[in-house]
């Protein structure tokens, strides 16, 4: 055998075990399941097909579920993993899902909004697969996700991403990151259908409130905020004022720029009669200047870089060597979501929405994450779900 | 826990130095880079060893796009310059202007900017245009060392020219900055530079030649070859471009590649020569390797990088630099790290200072323009020097490299002052962003 | 799958075929022999739909 086979078997060799470990684990990340527990509240599970046309038998197709009291009332819808690398999002809306009891109105809730995204990964940014939140039950994994959906879901990106329907020039990456593509549209690309879908959903079944749960860099100065379009402004700083004096810690407002198409906190509001709100906690993990993306980074919040920084003045949110635990995050979503209903029904008695048995700011910070929620070996199979 | 992300940098250089000290290609060293930087990391288990393999392979996923772009403009300008087409346009330039100087001169700048404009590489520019381009320019009277001079500079200015500027596709995508508006900001100080560096480096005819000896010498253009032959499948690929803009929500989604797959299947059937396309494709993909395996490469450096902490040490030491000190070492550290890691150093540095530049206050998307005027300088530094050899490579230049590197001083300080008051002034001129839109 | 995506397959698989060619006709450089395979890593798995 010459020399130069030997060599092309051994490189085929080298490089092919890299290329089959590597892509064994990537396949396995975007087919891994989390089973998610439906709680007490739980009175029907939809599929967000129902409401739009091009979704039906796709990956991104995705659970709808809703928690129904007997009382009439407000409706609320709760959207998570619009961006799946944001998965404070995720974890608040499983705490509402497997513990809520609604006593009033309806509350409506997406857990995994882009499922393609929560399946993809995020190339050159060296993100870990999966993290872990411990429970009393054990551990329960997550798959770390994506800001956009898929490619193998889809492809090709244009070269400029035009909005609909306001024709606004967007990075060719947006079309498939579901906080640019509302409102949508039936006939467009596979993420204006999915936005399109919950968009329908939102006028169908006249949803009141609409909460688009996100996280965001320390460096980012739209974080640690709840921003809302003029329609929902009085709602969000009241909310902001009260869990500032009743629990203690800052969610500042910012307003939803007009001028700024596709986010759902713009558009939801222009094309719909619901009010609008995006939240945001600090992501230390999605920073630039950290050390290793790992998954203690992600559930803590802890970095050094960071921390000098933040002696520096540089970041925009308080910062010391506790980082920003995931608890805590998690935790102001709770509480944030729970006010806002809370203040709308002040507001709109004839609409009223109470939601019991989910926790706040402390409790979170104080029992942990994990203790919300449910062991899937123990609950009954028709309560669980996958996406 | 910093400790362990400066060895492990210490690591990827030495890596990357012994790599290139053995000879073996930037591409490949950045690829032993990487791994020895994941292998070390795995120690601490950043990352951890299991996710070593995965971490390479997701980043090569990181340019797939870029690649398939390149790929695929490629051999559409392959098939225009193998059809005669390119030899055509430069025969007839040097036939009407030969005595209009300026109008030559600017023609034949044009037609070197366009090749690499379109797919964000000055190499492509200089294979399919730069060796008749580089006769023509010897015909006008030019000196082999300033043709060398000019064809590195406005190939590398092609780069940089809108629609497809890889430098500012990697920033925005690194930053979540929309890639647009970007025509005006980098379009008018590519064409202005562009005809500056001409004129500088062209205007004097400092060797003899007549208009007949030189179209004698040209290249023999294809027989039945018009002039519509060669414009059509430029109209079809910019028709596309524009429709698409035009009735974005009546037309389906078709991206870069395969708009250029589409003009390549005009360009082939308006070829008056036959052409194998199997053929002309393997060459085409065998010359751009070196391309190629670069985006992948940066990719798997990007992430292992990221994953290690790496990017997150170098993007601290950006933000932690006192802000003068950072714009005036610009001037060197941009074209150095496109020396040494090609599209890495856009990936490496570039990503960290555009998110801090943007966090004090300025104008990203004209920031990112003015760096990418200054990457290409780059191209012509050692270890790669890629567009800087190929430049003397098609003009047959046969002195010392650094001979030809000299003369391009005056357009390289013009371009440097040029770009880094575009980053200080980016908030003044967001007035170009906002036209392009 | 929609029309368009399967021509970005086509397209991927094109590339893919021209470097496997090439890199077997690759006769003397062991570096650009490893050039090649890099550049299948991520054609070869979008291929199999693994990312």
């Amino acid at each position: 055998m010459s020399r130069i086979i030997a060599y092309k078997i051994l490189l085929v060799l080298f490089i092919g075990t890299i290329t089959l470990i590597g892509g064994l684990q990537l396949y396995h990340h975007r087919h891994f399941q989390t089973p998610i527990v439906a709680g007490p509240g739980v009175t029907e599970v939809k599929k967000l097909s129902d409401y739009g046309p091009g979704l039906d038998g796709t990956i991104t197709d995705t659970n709808v579920f809703f928690l129904k009291a007997e009382q009439e009332g407000g409706k609320m819808l709760i959207i998570a993993n619009t961006h799946s690398n944001e998965p404070a999002a995720l974890l608040s809306s499983l705490i509402f899902l497997e513990n809520a009891v609604v006593e009033k109105g309806t509350l409506i809730i997406i857990p995994q909004f882009n499922n393609s995204g929560g399946r993809n990964t995020r190339s050159g940014d060296g993100y870990p697969l999966y993290f872990e939140i411990k429970t009393h039950w054990g551990k329960k994994r997550f798959r770390m996700g994506n800001r956009v959906a898929s490619p193998l879901d889809q492809w090709p990106d244009p070269d400029v991403y035009v909005h609909y329907p306001d024709r606004q020039l967007l990075s060719y990456l947006d079309i498939r990151n579901t906080n640019r593509t509302w409102p949508g549209r039936p006939d467009g690309a596979l993420m204006e259908k999915l936005t399109y879908a919950a968009m329908e959903l939102i006028r169908k079944e006249n949803v009141d409130l609409v909460i688009d749960i996100h996280g965001a860099e320390t460096m980012f100065p739209v974080t640690n905020c709840i921003v809302a379009p003029e329609k929902s402004m009085r709602i969000a700083t009241m909310t902001s004022l009260t869990l500032k004096a009743m629990e203690g810690f800052d969610n500042h407002v910012e307003p939803s720029p007009s001028g700024f198409r596709g986010l759902s906190h713009r558009e939801i509001g222009d094309f719909s009669d619901a009010l609008p709100f995006l939240l945001e906690a600090p992501l230390p993990f999605l920073d630039q200047p950290t050390g290793p993306k790992t998954e203690d980074l992600l559930l803590n919040g802890k970095d050094p870089f960071l921390l000098k920084l933040s002696k520096k003045g540089k970041l925009f949110v308080p910062y010391d060597e506790n980082g920003w635990p995931m608890s805590k995050r998690v935790g102001q979503h709770c509480s944030a979501v729970l006010e806002i209903a809370k203040q709308f029904t002040r507001k709109n008695p004839e609409k009223a929405l109470l939601i019991s048995n989910t926790p706040r700011y402390k409790q979170v910070v104080k029992n942990g994450i994990g203790s919300y929620f449910k062991d899937p070996s123990k609950a009954k199979k028709e309560n669980i779900f996958h996406n | 826990m910093q400790t362990q992300i400066v060895f492990t940098f210490l690591v990827m250089i030495s890596a990357y130095s012994f790599a290139k000290w053995r000879k073996v290609s930037v591409e490949i060293s950045m690829f032993l880079a990487a791994l020895a930087g994941g292998i070390f990391g795995a120690f601490t288990k950043t990352p951890p060893i299991n996710q070593l393999a995965r971490h390479l392979v997701e980043g090569s996923f990181a340019y797939l796009d870029v690649i398939l772009i390149f790929v695929t403009a490629t051999i559409f300008m392959a098939i225009i310059s193998e059809s005669g087409g390119v030899n055509y346009v430069v025969k007839n330039t040097i036939k009407y202007f030969y005595n209009k100087r300026l109008i030559a001169l600017l023609l034949l700048m044009f037609i070197t900017l366009i090749p690499g404009a379109l797919t964000g590489a000055g190499s492509v520019s200089l294979l399919v245009v730069g060796a008749p381009v580089a006769l023509a320019l010897g015909y006008l009277g030019i000196k082999r060392r300033k043709v060398a001079a000019i064809l590195f500079i406005i190939a590398g200015l092609s780069a940089a020219a809108p629609p497809v500027n890889i430098w500012a596709m990697i920033l925005s995508a690194g930053t979540a900055i929309p890639y647009v508006g970007f025509e005006l900001p980098l379009g008018i100080p590519v064409l202005l530079l562009g005809t500056f560096t001409v004129l500088t480096l062209g205007w004097k005819k400092q060797e003899k030649s007549t208009l007949e000896s030189a179209l004698k010498q040209m290249p023999q253009v294809p027989k039945g070859m018009k002039w519509w032959r060669v414009l059509i499948p430029f109209l079809v690929f910019f028709g596309l471009v524009i429709a698409l803009r035009v009735w974005p929500f009546t037309l389906p989604v078709i991206g870069l590649p395969f708009q250029f797959v589409i003009s390549a299947v005009f360009a082939l059937i308006l070829s008056p020569k036959k052409i194998n396309i199997v053929k002309l494709s393997r060459d085409t993909v065998k010359k751009l390797t070196p391309l190629l395996s670069t985006m992948v490469a940066v990719g798997m450096l990007q992430q292992i990088m990221t994953a290690t902490g790496v990017r997150g040490l170098i993007s601290y030491a950006v933000i932690s630099t006192p802000l003068i000190l950072l714009f005036v070492s610009l001037a060197v550290i941009i074209p150095v790290s496109e020396g040494v890691f090609t599209y890495g150093g856009a990936a490496i540095i570039g990503i960290p200072l555009v998110w801090f530049l943007d966090s004090i206050g300025l104008h990203a998307t004209v920031a990112i323009a003015g760096l990418s005027l200054l990457w290409p300088l780059g191209d012509g530094l050692p270890p790669t020097a890629l567009i800087g050899r190929l430049s003397v490579m098609v003009s047959e230049y046969k002195r010392s490299y650094w001979s030809f590197l000299k003369s391009t001083w005056i357009p390289w300080v013009v371009i440097t002052v040029v770009g880094l008051l575009m980053v200080i002034f980016s908030t003044q001129l967001d007035f170009l962003v906002k036209w392009s839109l | 799958m929609p029309f368009i995506m399967i021509i970005y397959y086509l397209i991927s698989a094109y590339l893919l075929a021209l470097l496997i060619w090439n890199f077997i006709r690759e006769e003397k450089s062991v570096d650009q022999m490893l050039q090649y395979i890099l550049i299948m890593i991520p054609l070869i798995l979008r291929l199999f739909r693994a990312k």
